[in-house]
């Protein structure tokens, strides 16, 4: 039995479509990810399973059971909303009793439930606080510790790690991944942040305008895209259109705006055909190495534009000869080329790395 | 969160009593048109009326004359303590009304719309956009025996006798209502405003139902300052004038008609003026015990939560 379960669901808001026949299934105890640009439709479905929003038309089942007409507070859901929500009347220890209160739960075990899930969340001890005495991180925890403590069926996030800075979001992730799994809580997350949705999930549902562009482990969503737009919302993507213009074997000849290279004949394809080539930035390779390699790859001499250095990696804008140009990402590894501005040098990418897309 | 701390603490280098110079214009129309007033109306308070052999020739009181007659009248004569007493009841049923009716008023407004928000807080501001004495005289061709409700409901055969809507409590509070509720909905509808929505639908994830979510969060969060709006309708409410003299009978008139009465028509200006400190007095008592009240169950809420 699927913990969750989309069936068709749509949004209209007046004209405008806001999810559009949307289906989609959570696993029980799975950690799955909304993950979208903004417009998408992913807050306004993550809306709907919770049911503070109405479908237009579909179903919803949560554990099995059609919650489509039921009403927010009969769901048993843990939210944790982007601006916490925290009560500000009430301490922390009142915030976290707050969902074990409605469910009529007696005195005694509220206590121990709530000393249990903060120190679950590292908060022993501030029960008595208020919340604005609390630091961001801090009061993210109570808000992820009032929504488990009545142990509910299924725990909605919307952009929970949104207003943490840099270093601490990287610990919530971290902390949050594993309390999910240690509880075995069926849990969807929304993001538009793709690095956050492919660190976490178990699965990640990407949507484009309020339709599922596509749903499958970080690695399959990284390395089988399944539209072109799934491929370029993830990482940093070179991206091609042209047509083929000549079939060689097991390569096609494609033919961009102003150059020529050859991919991989994975699909059915006829000359004259309009295709999308994506290319990931990480797969091209730069100097020599880019010669050195063997006959099934692309090579072509390029200027570097502009470079970015960004620690771990440089991220370099080039030129090549015809005036297309690429991004490139490397890694910096121990005595590794940098390349400045205006340097000339070969880029290569093998032939099979290159996604395609045939346009309809 | 807003953290307005952070922006107050720019403003801190400016040397610390140098914007006190912005509330002289206030300090002199306070000092001139209120305190100055005010000084002098406790004065008058403080001597006889100007009998034919006074020697000063003030036609208001007589300098000659310091004493506490006045208020000794207002104390031994329990027409007087009637008439407090009265005004204060009336001011407690107008008050209860106006909140009663300003409190799902604003929380209808809060849910609105943006456009039909405005339309409606514009509705909320038009009564005061009119002259009272015309409002109030328009509320009185709508109740009074011969007025537009009664006579149409008549002519439609619906009621035999005209509806007791005028010269009564009723009309009274119905008017005082209109002239005060505008100042309260305004206040609540800001109150709503400033409120995360985030917080009811924190409430209904977590189980409570929507009357309990608006109950925990919402109302128990504007409680103060609903009180504070209740307050100031009260205050309002206690100085009553137009509605008890164009709508009511003499059963309810207020001390503020009855320092009319004193001062015009019985030419008693000291008498008048005792009356109108008196009630100065009592609006400055309720004041105290109210705002005493109001921290008082503020910390009780806090102590109750606490023992959760």
């Amino acid at each position: 039995m699927q913990a969750v379960r989309l069936e068709a669901v749509s949004k209209m808001y007046g004209e405008t479509v806001a999810v559009k026949d949307l289906s989609l299934e959570v696993a029980e105890g799975e950690f799955l990810f909304l993950l979208g640009p903004s417009g998408s439709g992913k807050t306004t479905v993550l809306r709907m399973i919770g049911g503070y929003e109405q479908p237009s038309s579909g179903k919803i089942e949560i554990g099995g059971q059609d919650v489509t007409q039921l009403p927010v507070h009969q769901r048993n859901i843990g939210m944790v909303f982007q601006s916490y929500a925290l009560f500000p009347h009430m301490t922390v220890a009142q915030n976290v009793a707050f969902g074990l209160k409605m469910r009529h739960i007696a005195k005694s075990e509220i206590k121990q439930r709530v000393a249990e899930a903060l120190e679950l969340v590292e908060l022993d001890g501030l029960g008595q606080r208020y919340p604005n005495q609390l630091s961001g991180g801090q009061q993210q925890r109570v808000a992820l510790a009032r929504a488990i403590v009545y142990r509910p069926a299924l725990l909605l996030l919307d952009e929970p790690l949104a207003n943490l800075d840099r270093r601490l979001r990287d610990t919530m992730r971290i902390e949050l991944k594993q309390l999910q799994r240690r509880l075995g809580l069926t849990t969807i997350m929304v993001t538009h942040d793709q690095e956050e949705s492919l660190s976490m999930a178990d699965r990640v549902a990407l949507l484009y305008r309020g339709s599922l562009e596509q749903s499958g482990s970080s690695a399959e969503i990284y390395n089988q895209p399944a539209t072109p737009f799934v491929a370029a919302f993830i990482g940093e993507m070179n991206v091609f259109r042209g047509q083929i213009s000549q079939l060689a074997g097991t390569e096609y000849i494609v033919q961009a705006d102003n150059f020529k290279f050859r991919v991989a004949a994975d699909h059915a394809a006829r000359i004259g055909d309009d295709i999308t080539v994506c290319l990931r930035a990480e797969r091209l390779v730069l100097g020599q190495a880019a010669l050195e390699s063997d006959t099934g790859w692309n090579t072509f001499k390029a200027t570097v534009e502009f470079v970015s250095y960004l620690g771990a990696s440089t991220l370099y804008l080039l030129r090549l000869e015809s005036g297309a140009t690429l991004k490139a990402l490397q890694t910096n590894l121990v005595g590794q080329t940098l390349y400045s501005p205006g340097q000339s040098l070969m880029v290569g990418w093998p032939v099979a790395s290159a996604i395609c897309f045939l346009n309809d | 969160m807003i953290k307005p701390t952070s922006q107050i603490k720019k403003f801190k280098p400016i040397r610390k009593l140098g914007w006190l110079w912005l509330l002289t214009p206030s300090l002199i129309l306070m000092g001139g048109f209120f305190v100055t007033p005010l000084l002098w109306l406790v004065r008058v308070s403080l001597y006889d009326r100007p009998g034919s052999a006074s020697k000063g020739g003030s036609r208001f009181y007589d300098p000659d004359t310091l004493t506490f007659k006045q208020y000794g009248e207002l104390w031994s004569d329990s027409f007087y303590g009637q008439v407090f007493l009265a005004t204060v009841i009336q001011a407690l049923v107008i008050t209860l009304v106006v909140m009663m009716l300003a409190y799902p008023c604003a929380v209808i407004i809060h849910r609105m719309g943006a456009r039909l928000k405005s339309g409606a807080l514009l509705l909320v501001m038009l009564p005061k956009l009119t002259n009272l004495l015309v409002l109030t005289y328009g509320l009185l061709v709508l109740f009074s025996n011969s007025g537009v409700i009664n006579q149409t409901l008549l002519n439609l055969k619906i009621i035999k006798e005209p509806l007791p809507m005028f010269a009564n409590l009723f009309a009274v509070v119905a008017t005082e209502t209109v002239i005060i509720a505008p100042y309260p909905i305004l206040i609540l509808v800001s109150l709503f405003e400033g409120l995360d929505p985030a917080l009811e639908q924190a409430a209904r994830g977590m189980g409570a139902n929507p009357f309990r979510s608006f109950y925990e969060t919402t109302f128990k969060l504007t409680l103060p300052g609903a009180l504070t709006g209740a307050f100031i309708t009260f205050i309002w409410a206690l100085g009553a004038y137009i509605g008890p003299i164009v709508m009511g009978n003499p059963d309810n008139y207020t001390v503020a008609v009855q320092v009319y009465t004193e001062t015009f028509d019985n030419n008693n200006w000291p008498l008048g003026a005792a009356l109108a400190t008196s009630n100065v007095l009592l609006v400055v008592a309720l004041f105290v015990t109210l705002d005493l009240l109001q921290r008082s169950i503020k910390k009780a809420a806090r102590r109750r939560e606490a023992s959760v």
